[in-house]
């Protein structure tokens, strides 16, 4: 075996020589050649701006559909029996007490005799200038969405929403009590009132519709985005009261964690931060940290 | 019209076949290496309209045009045993009495895979030090101590074969 440092040497030699040769065979540098890569590479630039603002006016221009077809088209919500629906439905007033401050509005869906649904409102806390508000039958998304729906039905009973805006977010749930959580982007809803025939009358359901914040009395509403492909896209939950987010965090399938930290900035019981942060795409079932302040 | 630093013509008078040949023996063609240099100086441009200045022109050129090199090699499948087509161009020069010994050196080189490839000739030919090529080609220093080894190995097995 030779010696290492004879191999290094030999190497230096061998590639110096080689170089040495091969750039005696190099034509002369053009630079008009780099001149047209220059203009070449800026032409691509410019093309991928402009393909960018196609995709973001193309985006915009399905939103501006959607949000019209919303406000004509009426969203149905189907009752379809379960493997075990009630011999008696559940005929009573609210059983789903709200969470406490981020909810702005609860809603109640009731379905009667005649299989007619209805909808039926009330703002808790107007004073928190919620994103939603109930006229009737509709509901006013009032700020960019999505929002989360808890929807807590009878026991033994699925719960399909249908004829969404965006046909990958619908959601059946067998399970008991069943919740759900549903995403709309901004505008207008009608809950329609034309429930299967099978539906059990007189089944009562509650919604919880998002939610303000008194810490941030200008912020949206936490949203919680699911789809059927089991993501979940994190909230932004910084300044919510954490009694409030974790029914909202467990209703899109997520466990929980508390932590405490102190904060100078967000009253104890508030959330500071989360992990993983806002935005990120986490699988249904993961368990996410939530840093709650103890105030100073 | 193109922005032109008198380092980046001063670079394209001295450098520019140096380079390639440094390139071209990474990437096993000399028009590939051309266009890859090329393709480099191009961004040196951008970065010197932008206001940016460059340390070492040379190096930053060297390191970027190496890269270019290799995602155009992957782009078309990796012409295999490219380098074959270098010693022919280099045995063309035949004569030269150390070119004997030096392509031994290419054959050598032949028989590294890209990775080893940029590692022997940034260090043996570029005079980089370990720590120096591992941060030109994203690797770490232990990556490139085996790289070398491997080359060590490659070029011995070549000159002897029976004393491995």
């Amino acid at each position: 075996m030779r010696d290492d440092e004879q191999l290094d040497q030999q190497w230096r030699d061998g590639l110096r020589t080689l170089a040495t040769h091969l750039a005696a065979t190099v034509p002369p540098g053009a630079p008009e050649r780099v001149a047209d890569i220059v203009r070449r590479n800026a032409r691509r630039r410019a093309a991928l701006r402009a393909t960018t603002s196609i995709v973001a006016l193309a985006a915009l221009i399905a939103l501006v559909v959607t949000i019209t077809l919303s406000h004509n088209g009426a969203t149905r919500v189907h009752i379809t029996p379960g493997t075990a629906p009630p011999t008696t439905p559940t005929v009573s007033g609210p059983q789903f007490v709200p969470p406490n401050v981020a909810t702005a509005v609860h809603a109640t869906l009731l379905i009667d005799a005649q299989n007619t649904l209805h909808l039926t409102a009330r703002v808790i806390s107007p004073a928190l200038r919620p994103p939603v508000t109930v006229d009737g039958d509709i509901v006013h998304l009032n700020t960019p969405g999505p929002y989360a729906f808890v929807i807590e039905g009878a026991a033994g009973h699925s719960i399909g929403f249908t004829d969404l805006p965006n046909r990958d977010r619908i959601i059946t749930d067998n399970h008991t009590p069943q919740r759900v959580t549903i995403n709309l982007p901004r505008g207008e809803f009608i809950l329609d009132c034309n429930v299967p025939g099978h539906a059990a009358a007189g089944m009562l359901l509650h919604v919880i519709v998002g939610g303000g914040t008194p810490n941030a009395p200008t912020s949206t509403i936490a949203p919680i985005v699911t789809s059927n492909t089991g993501i979940v896209i994190m909230p932004q939950l910084r300044g919510f009261a954490i009694t409030s987010a974790r029914p909202l965090l467990r209703a899109a399938g997520l466990g929980v964690l508390v932590a405490f930290a102190h904060s100078a900035t967000q009253p104890a019981g508030s959330i500071i931060t989360t992990e993983p942060p806002a935005g990120t795409h986490i699988q249904r079932g993961t368990t996410v940290t939530v840093i709650v302040s103890r105030g100073h | 019209m193109v922005v032109w630093s008198e380092e980046l013509a001063s670079f394209y008078a001295n450098d520019y076949t140096r380079h390639v040949a440094v390139v071209a023996l990474v990437c096993g063609d000399v028009e590939r290496a051309r266009e890859a240099v090329d393709e480099a100086v191009a961004r040196a441009v951008d970065q010197h309209r932008k206001g940016v200045t460059i340390e070492r022109l040379g190096a930053w050129i060297r390191t970027v045009a190496i890269n270019v090199a290799r995602s155009q090699a992957r782009r078309r499948r990796a012409e295999n045993r490219a380098h074959e087509r270098i010693l022919r161009v280099v045995s063309d020069r035949s004569g030269e009495p150390d070119l004997e010994r030096a392509i031994d050196v290419g054959r050598a080189l032949d028989q590294l895979p890209e990775r080893q490839r940029e590692v022997a000739v940034l260090h043996y030919l570029c005079d980089l030090p370990v720590d120096d090529v591992a941060d030109a080609l994203g690797v770490s220093a232990g990556t490139v101590k085996t790289s070398l080894y491997r080359a060590r190995a490659a070029l011995a097995t070549l000159l002897d074969p029976e004393a491995v």
